[in-house]
């Protein structure tokens, strides 16, 4: 009976140190879980059921090692509940967001998609580094198929030995409306208001140094200038003098014949001059109204700071009087055309 | 000696001191004189009996305010060119009180728009169109200098106003359809489109120039508009719309330097542009344009129509190649005369 008893105390002891010994040696293996950071899923389109590119940015952890990448789009299983392309071209790094940045992946990346599970799962990689940051862009239009309703949704990434989840949005409105107005305008500018003649002659035509009017509008008609003089031409208050300005509606020479014959004239040397102002080769212009403003220069087409160059020619004669005052008002007038 | 320095010194110093303290400040170099006026133009329906108002802005571009004048004058069509021409209203005439500006003079703020409400009164007794021209003139004093030439500025709104009168007639003839040559080199083909109007109001027609190979227009090559921005003809007179054809290979372009136009004796330089990209579009051969101008009489649309033919002939680069053609042609020649001597001389 004690030798029993012995027995039965040994197999007791032996099914102990059995049953501690396999505890032992079936204990499941125990891994420390490492994470990837500054972890980001990005798509280029937000909107709910919209498609989209989509990059993934992460830094390895300092163990980093291993050639796994997938990324899950948990609850993404098809049509309305978000999809995952099956074909996923990779292009490395992630030029569509400049806020996200990192080197090549290593090897050649392939990926491709899981619509029913919504995993992606990348090929080709060697070794990812440890403590790197990387960044890859799956390039399709339709990589992926938002959901239809708009929420969050969590990502979880694998990198070799790291892992991750972060989450994204699907949202209902992604744009918004720029409205603007351009008012239609006209801008007439003047670098100067005189205009200078210097000593006149009766042996050679005197032009003036010239004053260039600049025109700006966004007219699709174009846009007009108009001159008008108030006195008529050069006059001379204490002499009581006018050198007189040559007649409207043609254009005058001022050289050649003209000189030694008192003539003023306004010419305008740019290429919008009207035919009877303009200033070919500078001995030309015309004549100008006390009381009606004649059209000197005009284009049919909007103007971006168009150059309008005006001078004054005046010519002499051997007995115009002498006096140093001599001088006119030009009244310049500029509009949008009608 | 040393007194003497020493009041030197501080003379200098003084001097100095002076001219920092009355240094005028510095500004950028602004214009004498710039002013935007918004809008370009109004073209209003105004029933004789009634009133319509209408807001004009104005901004002063000048660093420093400016005083403003506003002044009503008309404007008409001067001569057969299609030009236009100013003129202020006779004191007196009854028309100045048919115009009320919110105010006839102002400051002017710099960068600052400014609002003027025009309100237009049109009597019972008016007819058919009028024409005003909304002056708005910077009253700067003005000095006169020796041998100088007082220069003012302004800007002007254009108002064209229709009174919709039963008495109004609405017609425009097309006086002529043209190019301003009868044969071009190389693109651009000017088209010179001279409309009058014959009516007693002011009228904006419109339409296209098509243009083909085929004398029946079977296949347009190209379409031109003309008028698309819908400028006005006033009454008894003409306007010339000038509508350039550029698609072509090669083709002239202006000349230009920092974007402004390229001028030699008032006229703009051109130079020749060959884009590859448009070798399809090379032309030669005689073409047809034809006119299709649209307005409307008050009661329905009337269409002119106006047919003409050009022609487009690269001369300068057909007599090229045929110099090379000729030249290959005299090479041939060449090799085959001296391959035919030489045989001749192995026979012999």
């Amino acid at each position: 009976m004690n030798k029993l008893r012995t027995i039965q105390k040994s197999y007791i002891w032996l099914l102990l140190a059995l049953v501690v010994f396999s505890n032992f040696a079936f204990m499941a293996k125990v891994f420390a879980t490492t994470y990837t950071t500054q972890t980001q899923v990005t798509e280029t389109n937000m909107l709910t059921g919209g498609n989209s590119e989509v990059a993934l940015s992460f830094k390895t952890s300092a163990s980093g090692g291993g050639t796994a990448l997938t990324l899950t789009f948990n609850g993404w299983t098809g049509s309305s509940a978000g999809v995952v392309n099956a074909t996923q071209p990779v292009t490395n790094g992630c030029a569509l967001f400049s806020s996200m940045a990192g080197a090549n992946l290593p090897g050649t990346p392939a990926a491709t998609g899981n619509a029913a599970t919504g995993v992606i799962t990348f090929t080709g990689l060697t070794a990812l580094s440890a403590s790197t940051a990387y960044c890859v862009t799956l390039t399709s239009a339709s990589a992926l198929t938002n959901p239809t309703s708009a929420g969050v949704s969590t990502v979880s990434i694998v990198a070799g030995n790291d892992n991750s989840t972060v989450a994204i949005d699907s949202i209902s409105n992604d744009s918004y409306t720029v409205s603007a107005t351009v008012n239609p305008t006209f801008t007439l500018s003047l670098p100067s208001t005189t205009d200078a003649l210097n000593t006149l002659s009766s042996a050679a035509l005197v032009t003036s140094t010239g004053v260039t009017a600049t025109v700006s509008t966004n007219a699709n008609t174009g846009w007009f200038l108009w001159a008008e003089d108030s006195q008529a031409g050069l006059h001379s208050a204490t002499e009581s003098k006018t050198i007189n300005t040559v007649s409207t509606g043609s254009n005058h020479t001022m050289n050649g014949g003209a000189i030694g014959t008192e003539a003023y004239a306004l010419g305008v040397t740019s290429a919008n001059a009207t035919t009877n102002y303009a200033d070919a080769g500078g001995i030309t212009g015309g004549g100008l109204s006390t009381s009606t403003f004649n059209e000197i220069a005009t284009n049919a087409s909007p103007a971006n700071s168009v150059a309008v160059n005006l001078k004054e020619l005046a010519d002499i004669s051997a007995i115009t009087p002498a006096a140093s005052d001599y001088s006119d008002i030009i009244t310049i007038v500029g509009a949008g055309s009608f | 000696m040393t007194r003497r320095t020493g009041v030197l010194g501080l003379l200098i110093v003084g001097s100095l001191v002076v001219s920092l303290a009355v240094s005028g400040r510095a500004w950028a170099a602004a214009p004498a004189f710039s002013i935007t006026t918004s809008p370009i133009s109004l073209d209003l329906n105004i029933k004789p009996g009634t009133n319509t108002s209408a807001t004009v802005q104005l901004m002063n571009n000048n660093p420093t305010p400016v005083a403003v004048a506003v002044q009503l004058d008309t404007f008409s069509a001067n001569g057969s060119n299609g030009q236009a021409a100013l003129q202020a209203l006779p004191i007196g005439s009854p028309i100045l009180g048919w115009v009320h500006f919110s105010q006839t003079s102002f400051a002017a703020q710099p960068g600052v728009w400014t609002a003027i409400k025009v309100t237009f009164n049109i009597p019972k007794s008016a007819s058919l169109g009028y024409y005003f021209a909304l002056l708005f003139k910077p009253v700067i004093p003005t000095i006169s200098t020796p041998h100088t030439t007082i220069l003012k500025g302004s800007n002007a709104v254009l108002v064209l106003i229709d009174t919709r009168s039963a008495n109004e007639q609405r017609l425009v003839q097309v006086a002529s359809f043209g190019t301003t040559k009868g044969l071009y080199e190389y693109l651009p083909v000017t088209f010179n489109v001279t409309i009058r109007n014959s009516g007693n109001i002011f009228l904006a027609p419109a339409g296209d120039i098509f243009i083909s190979k085929s004398s029946n227009f079977t296949k347009p090559i190209n379409t031109l508009n003309v008028n698309a921005a819908g400028g006005n003809i006033l009454p008894d007179s003409v306007r010339i719309f000038q509508i350039n054809w550029t698609n072509g290979f090669p083709v002239y372009q202006p000349k230009t330097i920092a974007g402004q136009p390229v001028t030699k004796n008032g006229v703009i330089v051109q130079q020749l542009h060959w884009d590859f990209t448009q070798l399809a579009n090379f032309r030669i051969g005689k073409y047809y344009a034809h006119l299709a101008l649209v307005y409307n009489n008050g009661t329905q649309d009337i269409p002119i129509d106006s047919v003409i033919s050009f022609w487009v002939i690269p001369w300068k680069l057909l007599i090229g190649l045929l110099i090379i053609v000729l030249l290959v042609l005299f090479g041939l020649f060449a090799v085959g005369r001296t391959i035919y001597k030489s045989i001749e001389r192995i026979r012999r």
